[in-house]
């Protein structure tokens, strides 16, 4: 190994540590029980894991069969509908938030019907969802579409031989063998929709107990309060450790 | 009508095929041929994997699959047990989970299931393994568990892609024991492709070569061994097969020898001479007329207490002789070798 790969390496690493390391040094731990326990924070933490378990489900209940489709059936326009479910992955959070804005919001494009439906999404809870889910349910699909593609297509023809219909060989053969998969992407589409910040505060603003999660309530307190908001960010980073380690096991993303 | 009636024809890459079978219920029938000569798609066609193109098949009097009226039988709706040649276990699952699998699709209880699939491991003297991740079995045991797997359900057509191939010769020996003990009584029909002369000779009633596509010739074991009709099936049953064109009392070969027969059709003749019958000298053989050809030793195989001698000259032969009389000719020592074999020993028939 050439002995500059090393030295960058090494530089890489401490690039990602530094930022952590600066966030517990100067973290003022007397505050942090008084700021941890304020009800505007523990308002904001517990609408930011509603935000992110319910994009997450929604994620899987939609995200699913689309990855499925993608990955086993051919059809005109696949790699158009493949483009289209990349697009928030590479735009500005910002821009999808305008974007939501001019589809959901009263005068957007389905604004009107929902409105006449009794339902409002923008400035909502329902919207801090919708916002996190626009921006992270691409990498849950992506990741499952790859793995629908090489789950071994022989075991689940040999489960069609013994009779098995398709839901029983997607829930016995195709699935379990994709759980690798599946809680990789799950990691990624919940830590994503965790620190959903840009989309949410254009579609939903930031209101406090209704669409001021964690990353907004960082940001604003950052105004005023450079301390609190260091204490504000070590919860969010605990928050995202501590879930990201349960739902993988470990901290090895394959 | 037989109980499985099948014209599988549909389009691969390197040619179409086209192979027509018929068995019959409680019958074990051989499929075999070179490598990619379309056994594979058989199966697949057969288990309802693939589609046909034209053909039809027929198991039981049900109708599985008929392109000509757009009828094609799901492989769920088959009554099928496949044994594929690469297994395809379920590998996280135990043995009796893989087992089970099939069982449980049928209305069965999962407990009632589960007794079962013990059983059906037990009649392979496979139950001690029943615990056992797929995944972690050897060979010889992941063989065993597959054909378990395949006909617990008892279905009506039994497919065995390869079942030994890939087995080393005890693993096989056993195998193949395991197999007859299955096929014993079995009330289906049982479909075994294989390269292996010896399992399809001792396990099935009817043999069906297929070569490129097309069945070459199909039969009992011992009509093979007596009238090969193509190489394939000459080196299958291990038989000398010549051709020519026969007249009264012999056939001039293909490149230009004679061999003295009792009795040929006249008409463009196959020629086959058993290994056994041909005898090996190291000077020219005298005495009563035969066939008597100068010949050089191309290979020397020792199988067992027999050595098979691959020669070739003016014919190509194989010779199989006893050890003894191998070392005695020194067969391995340079120098030409005469062969020869009597009239009464070479059979003729129309080509």
């Amino acid at each position: 190994m050439p002995a500059v790969f090393l030295v960058l390496a090494a530089l890489a690493c401490a690039f990602f540590l530094l930022p952590l390391a600066g966030l517990i040094a100067h973290a003022p731990w007397s505050r942090a029980v008084r700021e941890l326990t304020a009800p505007a924070t523990l308002e904001a933490l517990r609408l930011s894991l509603v935000v992110s378990f319910s994009s997450l489900l929604l994620s899987f209940v939609f995200g699913l069969p689309l990855a499925w489709i993608l990955a086993r059936k051919t059809f005109p326009g696949r790699r158009v509908v493949r483009g289209l479910v990349l697009i928030p992955m590479v735009l500005p959070p910002v821009v999808g938030g305008v974007g939501l804005l001019t589809a959901f919001a009263r005068f957007g494009l389905l604004g009107n019907l929902l409105a006449r439906l009794g339902i409002a999404l923008p400035f909502t809870p329902a919207g801090a969802v919708l916002a996190a889910t626009f921006v992270s349910s691409p990498f849950l699909i992506v990741v499952l579409e790859g793995a629908f593609a090489s789950v071994d297509h022989h075991l689940e023809d040999a489960a069609a031989t013994l009779g098995a219909t398709r839901g029983r060989i997607l829930r016995t053969i195709t699935l379990p063998a994709m759980w690798p998969a599946i809680s990789a992407g799950a990691a990624l589409c919940w830590a994503r929709a965790l620190g959903e910040f840009g989309a949410t505060i254009t579609f939903n603003g930031n209101i406090e107990g209704r669409t001021q999660t964690l990353p907004l309530d960082v940001y604003q307190t950052l105004q005023t309060d450079f301390d609190g908001a260091i204490i504000l960010s070590l919860l969010l980073l605990a928050v995202a450790l501590a879930v990201l380690i349960s739902l993988r096991g470990n901290l090895r993303v394959r | 009508m037989s109980f499985l009636e099948a014209d599988v024809a549909l389009p691969r890459q390197q040619f179409h095929i086209d192979i027509d079978i018929c068995a019959e219920q409680g019958h074990v029938l051989a499929i075999v041929g070179p490598n990619g000569a379309g056994k594979s798609t058989l199966v697949q066609a057969l288990s309802g994997l693939l589609a046909l193109e034209s053909g039809k098949v027929v198991v039981g009097g049900t109708v599985w699959e008929d392109p000509a009226s757009r009828l094609r039988l799901a492989p769920q709706r088959r009554s099928i047990g496949v044994m594929f040649q690469d297994l395809a276990l379920f590998g996280k699952m135990t043995a009796l989970e893989n087992v089970a699998y099939g069982l449980r699709s049928t209305p069965m209880k999962k407990s009632d299931a589960m007794v079962a699939a013990r059983r059906t491991l037990q009649r392979l003297d496979a139950d001690d393994l029943a615990d056992v991740r797929a995944g972690e079995l050897s060979g010889g045991q992941a063989q065993k568990v597959a054909l378990a797997r395949a006909f617990a359900a008892k279905p009506d057509l039994l497919l065995l892609d390869e079942p030994t191939s890939k087995l080393d010769v005890t693993d096989q020996r056993e195998t193949r024991q395991t197999l007859s003990t299955a096929l014993f009584d079995y009330p289906g029909t049982a479909l075994l492709v294989t390269h292996q002369p010896m399992e399809a000779l001792a396990l099935a009633q009817q043999i069906v070569v297929v070569e490129e596509g097309r069945v070459t010739q199909r039969g009992a074991s011992n009509e093979l061994q007596l009238q090969p009709r193509t190489p394939y099936v000459a080196e299958f049953v291990g038989v000398n097969l010549l051709e020519g064109r026969g007249s009264v009392d012999h056939v001039r070969l293909t490149g230009g020898a004679s061999v003295a027969v009792v009795g040929a059709p006249s008409g463009d003749v196959l020629v086959a001479i058993h290994p056994t019958a041909v005898a090996l000298h190291r000077t020219p053989p005298e005495g009563t007329p035969r066939n008597v050809w100068r010949l050089d030793v191309a290979e020397v195989n020792l199988e067992g207490e027999r050595v098979r001698v691959r020669l070739t000259g003016e014919v190509t032969l194989v010779a199989e002789i006893t050890r003894s009389a191998a070392a005695q000719l020194q067969i391995e020592a340079k120098g030409p070798v005469w062969a020869s074999t009597k009239a009464t020993q070479v059979r003729t028939y129309p080509r």
